[in-house]
């Protein structure tokens, strides 16, 4: 016979692996440190192309002066001050990647803990099932 | 009033009913509006231009993901760009490079504010899209809506100086490429712009998290009066000349649009058919969830006033005239009451 309380449960779990919580999922295979870590590796590089790139527009922007003093220019003045821009801008950026994917790790986890709350109903009901022998359980607690 | 609260109650059950249908189509609708925009504004490529290419990229946005709008919307602009001018094309490429690289990590989940921003700006209401964004989502937000920003005015630029751009007299790529980026990405009003809309969405959400009575409606107010004042503000230290008029306009009606959505679509969660498989030891279950809808079915009180009855129940002093109203029958929120007056 069918458990119409379980196949309720396992509708809402089903649901919740299917839709919103897919991504939880996947990241709570990861501890909350390496989460971080993870994304924050991914967020540098792509933090170094940008910069990289907004250097090549600068350099392009100013070809005619930087030809013209290239000789009497300070250049490892110049590359402190590019070093120094970079190191500044990616501490605040990091930062705020930090920050961000603290947040979605936390939001994420009290997600999970709902779900989680349904599996352990989920396993009450089988062991209870378990115990009279199958599953002889209609609408719930109610023993036909 | 009322009638927003029925019409939300009949969208809701329109969209839960419906869903499945209605957003691949408003997906499709928001790719061949985006993609018409981009082509009757920049369409410098007549391949690209083709009704049937828009056609086909909207049907294959209909059925994935939304953020491929944005995806499709850039690719457009490149390839119309490209037959423009390739130092344009240079340039825009960079932007839009930047753009990914800074803001796919970010906020992947609101590709749709790149299209939806340079949209409202066409349709004139610019304003009202940080409103809204404040309102429904989350700080992550503002960096689409200031990249959505550049992205209108990296098509406006583009559409203004076709000659310039398309012409190949003396300049050289290096002075053209020095010109656009002096014109392009040194644009003041749409720094101050992308700025305005980025602070102005924030502010709408502090002020809508607040632990206050009507808290979404003052985040409206604050955030509207907060977008005319940094634009202001803006606008004399940048020495940029905004239409006054235009601006406070475009502030009033964004308000206005933004109560209207937060009384018909945010304040909507609705809950929509599922589709779900699983199994268990005996069973492989195929279930089709659908939620239980309750209508708020508009009650009415039907109270009748005759001097006959009056004078009769004044005699007798029986409070029995009155007909018991069933509290019972709706929820305090969508209670909706109808009197109708029987005249004498």
């Amino acid at each position: 016979m069918l458990n119409e309380e379980k196949i309720r449960l396992m509708t809402k779990a089903a649901s919740y692996e299917a839709g919103e919580g897919k991504k939880a999922l996947a990241m709570n295979k990861y501890f909350r440190g390496d989460y971080i870590s993870i994304n924050l590796i991914g967020s540098w590089i792509s933090f170094t192309i940008a910069f990289a790139v907004c250097v090549g527009v600068w350099a392009f922007y100013h070809m005619e002066d930087l030809m013209e003093k290239i000789n009497t220019m300070d250049l490892p003045g110049l590359g402190k001050h590019f070093v120094f821009l970079y190191l500044g801008l990616l501490a605040v950026y990091q930062l705020i990647h930090y920050v961000i994917y603290h947040i979605r790790y936390q939001k994420n986890r009290r997600s999970l803990a709902a779900y989680n709350q349904i599996l352990k109903q989920i396993s009450h009901i089988y062991q209870t099932e378990s115990k009279s022998g199958g599953s002889d359980f209609v609408g719930g607690a109610k023993e036909k | 009033m009322t009638t927003l609260l029925e019409l939300r109650e009949k969208i809701k059950i329109f969209m839960g009913k419906y869903d499945i249908y209605i957003i691949p189509l408003m997906k499709f609708l928001l790719a061949m509006i985006a993609f018409a925009m981009i082509n009757g504004n920049v369409g410098f490529m007549e391949r690209a231009k083709n009704p049937s290419i828009s056609l086909i990229l909207a049907l294959m946005c209909s059925f994935l993901p939304v953020n491929l709008i944005a995806v499709f919307g850039g690719i457009l602009i490149l390839a119309h760009a490209y037959a423009l001018s390739l130092e344009f094309f240079a340039l825009a490429f960079v932007i839009i490079l930047l753009m990914v690289l800074l803001f796919f990590r970010t906020s992947p989940q609101y590709g749709y504010l790149l299209v939806l921003t340079p949209i409202a700006f066409v349709l004139k209401v610019p304003y009202v899209v940080p409103l809204a964004m404040g309102l429904v989502g989350t700080p992550a937000a503002a960096i689409p809506v200031a990249c959505g920003t550049v992205i209108f005015y990296l098509l406006h630029y583009m559409k203004m100086n076709t000659t310039m751009l398309s012409g190949t007299e003396t300049e050289s790529m290096k002075q053209k490429i020095t010109y656009l980026i002096d014109n392009v990405v040194r644009n003041r009003e749409m720094i101050l712009m992308a700025v305005a809309f980025a602070l102005t969405l924030l502010i709408v959400y502090v002020v809508r998290r607040m632990s206050i009575d009507y808290a979404w409606s003052i985040a409206i107010g604050v955030g509207a009066v907060a977008e005319l004042v940094v634009l202001l503000i803006g606008s004399m230290i940048f020495s940029v000349s905004l239409k006054l008029l235009g601006v406070l306009a475009g502030c009033v009606v964004s308000a206005g649009l933004a109560i209207l959505l937060q009384l018909t679509v945010f304040s909507m969660d609705y809950s929509r058919t599922e589709y779900v498989q699983f199994e268990d030891d005996e069973y492989y279950y195929y279930v089709k969830a659908v939620p239980k809808l309750t209508i708020a079915v508009p009650e009415k009180r039907v109270k009748k006033i005759s001097s006959q009855r009056k004078q009769s129940t004044a005699k007798k002093r029986t409070p029995s005239t009155r007909r018991p109203v069933d509290h019972a029958r709706g929820t305090a929120h969508n209670h909706v009451e109808h009197r109708e007056h029987a005249h004498r």
